[in-house]
């Protein structure tokens, strides 16, 4: 049975799907960016709005995925479909790491806001030594890091059989980041209502009375960091092979913010809010940073200041609760 | 046969002893009530037998095997179940949500007649942060119990109960009793000592002072007396 609040994400994947069909390859192609962010955010609303754990450092395992498709990518790029498996293995060594890091961090005891402080820390010390890897010597097989320039002339995702060769750019690229948002969408849906979910709920109330439930509660948030850590690889590989190439600043402070800022001011309790807030942020962002890339950074820190604030549920999260009870409740 | 043992357990905060060389046996079928003035060291040693705080010395057997090593949940998982002393439901899930969490996957079908035990079955859907005080600590009892654990820790199960929900909440108890179910209960409430009481600890100032059933305790004179503070 269609529920009343999966109107709005049917609605908004009909415009998504339609879109190409109304607009050149210039707008489809940055339609196709904003799209890419919202996978990093979809696995911070997973931690942060499900599991009530805030993971400041995103972005470490966005640019670890980016910088992993690159090096793979270059150095196998005669073998035979590495642009189907590079992105996948890049995608396995993300969320190992991701399980690595969330291992030390549950099993080691440390939550609250220490996580936040841990987590900046890994993708500030990851964009640090990425950014000192100008030197010729700083290279892995055939890549070179490039310092603070970071790395390009990776091929692109796609495969070729026999004559035909797909690359998953211009309409293609869109269309594939729409059907797997809207999988992934489901996908999370589909989590939040299982045991597996509510056990991260109701952890987020009160970890030790999950426990005493008998629920590891330690290993279900080092599985969901890893799974937010995947979502977040997912993001970096597309945005890599996106513009083709990869960058330090892709894990600094002012990027390792954005998610944040998206997330909570779209409503980080409501998946669909967050995809959808975070495309609508993203293309604000942009739009005021063809004027100047501070207007951005001022106006996101402005909105999380308000929103923090006055609507500490998020923008879209209370614009779509109120447009249900006007529209679609029983009279 | 013994259910669990405690084995001269004690329990030390930076220099202050809350629990002293305390033994205790409980028997399978038992309805123990631990009991002592505040301070006595009762919710100390209830957490040292789920394995909340740590041992200083001492022995923990559940089933004749030692489960000190074991974390919370692990201990849980052996059969045990526990209700903390402020109800602890989950506010933001609904009645059921709560009691899918709690049950094993084997139990699945019993989750209404749970509901129905504990007069809940019209709240199903609510969520249990909307529920009254009372209601939140039978949801609470239903979370520790509805796996059928063995044994099972209650910690002050009738605080701010009235009257007649601490009459139900005692009917519950022993009816789960009677299908094999063990209890510990740390209880400051005498009402339901008397009710469903099948023996009695006391503790004061963390040392067991007295053992026996509820009517040799109560009619103990140390006993009133270090409820009264004279002792």
């Amino acid at each position: 049975m269609l529920k009343k609040d999966n109107i709005f994400t049917i609605s908004v994947f009909i415009v998504l799907l339609i879109i190409p069909i109304l607009f050149d390859d210039f707008y489809i192609n940055n339609i196709s960016y904003f799209m890419i962010w919202t996978f990093i955010s979809l696995g911070l609303a997973l931690i942060w709005g499900m599991g009530g754990i805030l993971s400041f450092g995103q972005t470490a395992f966005f640019g670890l995925a980016g910088y992993s498709f690159a090096i793979i990518s270059i150095n196998f790029s005669d073998i035979y479909a590495v642009g189907i498996w590079s992105p996948i293995l890049a995608l396995a060594i993300t969320a190992i790491f991701g399980a690595i890091v969330g291992y030390f961090l549950f099993y080691g005891g440390i939550y609250d806001v220490f996580i936040g402080i841990v987590t900046l820390a890994i993708t500030l010390v990851l964009e640090t030594f990425m950014a000192q890897t100008a030197g010729p010597e700083w290279t892995v097989g055939n890549a070179r890091l490039n310092g603070f320039n970071g790395m390009q002339g990776m091929p692109p995702i796609g495969i070729k059989i026999g004559e035909y060769k797909f690359d998953l750019q211009g309409i293609g690229q869109y269309y594939f980041i729409v059907f797997l948002a809207m999988f992934l969408l489901w996908l999370l849906y589909k989590i939040k209502k299982s045991n597996f979910g509510l056990i991260l709920l109701a952890s987020k109330e009160d970890r030790t009375r999950v426990e005493s439930l008998g629920h590891n509660v330690k290993k279900i948030q080092m599985i969901t960091f890893s799974l937010s850590a995947l979502l977040a690889g997912v993001s970096g590989i597309l945005y890599t092979n996106w513009g083709g190439y990869i960058t330090p600043s892709s894990m600094g402070l002012i990027a390792s913010a954005m998610p944040v800022i998206w997330v909570a001011a779209s409503g980080k309790n409501d998946f669909f809010s967050v995809f959808f807030g975070c495309i609508l942020l993203v293309y604000i962002s942009q739009t005021l940073a063809v004027n100047g890339a501070q207007y951005a950074i001022i106006l996101m820190g402005l909105i999380l200041v308000i929103v923090t604030r006055y609507f500490p549920e998020g923008i879209i999260l209370m614009l779509k609760k109120l447009l249900t009870n006007k529209f679609l409740s029983k009279k | 046969m013994n259910l669990l043992e405690l084995n001269f357990v004690s329990k030390k905060f930076g220099g202050f002893t809350a629990v002293d060389n305390v033994s205790l046996k409980i028997n399978r079928g038992d309805i123990r009530f631990i009991i002592g003035p505040n301070g006595a060291g009762k919710s100390t040693l209830f957490k040292m037998i789920i394995g909340v705080h740590n041992l200083n010395s001492g022995q923990v057997l559940f089933n004749n095997q030692n489960i000190e090593k074991l974390s919370l949940n692990e201990r849980i998982n052996l059969g045990i179940g526990v209700k903390f002393q402020a109800p602890s439901v989950f506010s933001e899930l609904t009645v059921k949500e709560n009691l899918i969490l709690a049950i094993k996957s084997k139990f699945n079908d019993e989750i209404f007649s749970f509901l129905e035990k504990f007069g809940l079955e019209k709240d199903q859907d609510v969520l249990a942060g909307d529920l009254s005080h009372g209601k939140k600590q039978w949801l609470d009892i239903a979370l520790s119990t509805i796996s059928r654990p063995e044994l099972v820790f209650l910690d002050e199960p009738t605080a701010g109960l009235s009257f007649e929900e601490t009459k139900k909440t005692g009917k519950i108890i022993q009816d789960l009793n009677g299908e094999g179910v063990t209890f510990v209960i740390v209880e400051h409430n005498m009402e339901i000592l008397k009710q469903i009481a099948k023996s009695v600890s006391v503790l004061h100032l963390g040392k067991l002072f007295f053992e026996g059933s509820p009517k040799e305790v109560l009619s103990n004179k140390e006993v009133t007396n270090i409820y009264l503070g004279i002792l």
